[in-house]
């Protein structure tokens, strides 16, 4: 038990020695875990098809109708994106879509019931890198926590030691967004005001403040619910992903790991 | 741990072997978003297996390696399994009779315990990874996988322990 309080501490308190220790374990389970993976998938897959057949069957229907929404709104936002490509090209500014970027396949989920991490198959041989913003086209996924030559691992948003600052689109006030783990939504409890206007359905995007290791202006999430924060100075907010982060299957690595910005 | 380093080798490819087996096929089954834990039931498997010490070893150890793996401390895993391991060597040492069903229904427990004790330490820590609402599922779901694989895995600590005098399943002949 002394032993393990000992690991504990040293690793609470940023210790080198552990994280060369998580770096060398990654390394020698590798390739076994690649090799069981070839073994487990198809049974991976079938068990998915069982358990999430009545899911896939709701989902397939809402899919549906948001596709008939989207196909409505389609036509103004391509006019609407190609003015702000315009005017960021007259202004020289610059978002993720313009980052150096990789595609990654999701090779493992979450090792264990309390587990807020993926495994990609991208790794230092790729150019990735520690603290890299993970991404789908729908919006933030994590941060690259882990590296290995061919795998890296992924910390999820969801994962309450993740904290990142955000940005509600509507009012542009900045907060501090941090996971609330099996919950699978974030809370937004600094930096929103009382006085600001924020209402259910709001879209929050990355703040993008300076040295962050994430980008400005990637979609984080939509509010789901409001509440006030015990002193009652600021608003709390709960926010449902952007990113289906129980599906994930590929993700895109931006290869940028300090000032993103 | 005593036994000889062949015993420590044995043992420690088990451990190897659970978490291969962990990381690839159990946590890929999940169960109402709930995963077994195959590692923690080779700490309770060597606890049954032997005794109250060398459960607690294999259980700091199995846990270490596992911790590693994973984005949570490191050493909360450990802690975890090494106390699991040494009260189910313990508890084991106080059952004069046996049945089959017991080793089974003892790590359905044992591995609900687990659940527990890491869920309370991780509040401790500060971290509220945990969803407290889910915990009830979580304990469920890993008490009856393991209690599935129990009997798999007993036999593999088993065979790696293999003191002569124990090799024997004491469980199912009574």
């Amino acid at each position: 038990m002394l032993a393990s309080f000992t690991v504990l501490t040293l690793d609470l308190g940023g210790s080198g020695p552990i994280d060369g220790l998580r770096r060398a374990a990654a390394t020698v389970f590798s390739p076994f875990r690649s090799s069981a993976d070839g073994v487990s998938e198809p049974f991976d897959n079938a068990w998915d098809g069982i358990s999430g057949y009545h899911d896939l069957e709701e989902e397939n229907e809402r899919l549906r109708r948001r596709i008939d929404q989207l196909e409505g709104q389609r036509v103004g936002d391509e006019v609407a994106r190609r003015q702000n490509a315009d005017l960021k090209k007259a202004l020289q500014l610059r978002d993720s879509s313009d980052l150096p970027s990789a595609a990654a396949q999701v090779v493992s989920g979450p090792l264990t019931s309390f587990d807020a991490s993926v495994e990609i198959d991208r790794g230092s041989g790729d150019g990735v890198k520690k603290g890299m913003a993970v991404v789908t086209d729908a919006g933030l996924v994590g941060r690259i926590i882990r590296v290995t030559g061919s795998r890296a691992a992924v910390q999820l948003i969801t994962d309450p030691a993740f904290a990142f600052g955000v940005r509600l689109v509507k009012g542009g006030d900045v907060g501090i967004a941090r996971g609330m783990g099996r919950r699978g939504t974030l809370e937004v409890a600094d930096g929103i005001t009382r006085a600001s206007s924020v209402s259910r359905g709001d879209d929050l995007i990355t703040s993008g403040l300076p040295n962050s290791s994430l980008p400005r202006d990637v979609n984080v999430g939509r509010v789901v619910s409001i509440g006030v924060t015990s002193d009652r100075t600021e608003q709390t907010l709960v926010l449902e992903p952007a990113a289906n982060l129980r599906g994930l299957s590929y993700v895109t690595v931006l290869l940028c790991a300090e000032s993103c910005t | 741990m005593t036994g000889g380093p062949l015993t420590v080798v044995r043992v420690g490819l088990v451990v190897f072997a659970a978490i291969v087996v962990q990381t690839s096929f159990v946590a890929g089954l999940p169960i109402a978003g709930a995963r077994g834990d195959i590692v923690l039931l080779v700490a309770i498997a060597a606890a049954f297996e032997s005794e109250a010490e060398r459960g607690a070893v294999v259980g700091f150890t199995a846990g270490l390696a596992f911790d590693l793996l994973l984005n949570s401390p490191a050493g909360l895993s450990a802690l975890t399994y090494c106390v699991i391991g040494y009260l189910v060597g313990r508890w084991n040492t106080t059952v004069l009779r046996t049945t089959w069903w017991i080793p089974i229904v003892g790590t359905m427990v044992a591995s609900a315990a687990g659940v527990v004790l890491f869920a309370v330490l991780d509040e401790i820590l500060g971290r509220e990874v945990i969803d407290t609402a889910g915990l009830p599922t979580v304990v469920a779901v890993v008490a009856i996988i393991n209690g599935a694989w129990s009997g798999p895995v007993r036999w593999a600590v088993r065979r790696a322990m293999a003191p002569p005098a124990r090799s024997q399943d004491q469980f199912s002949l009574r």
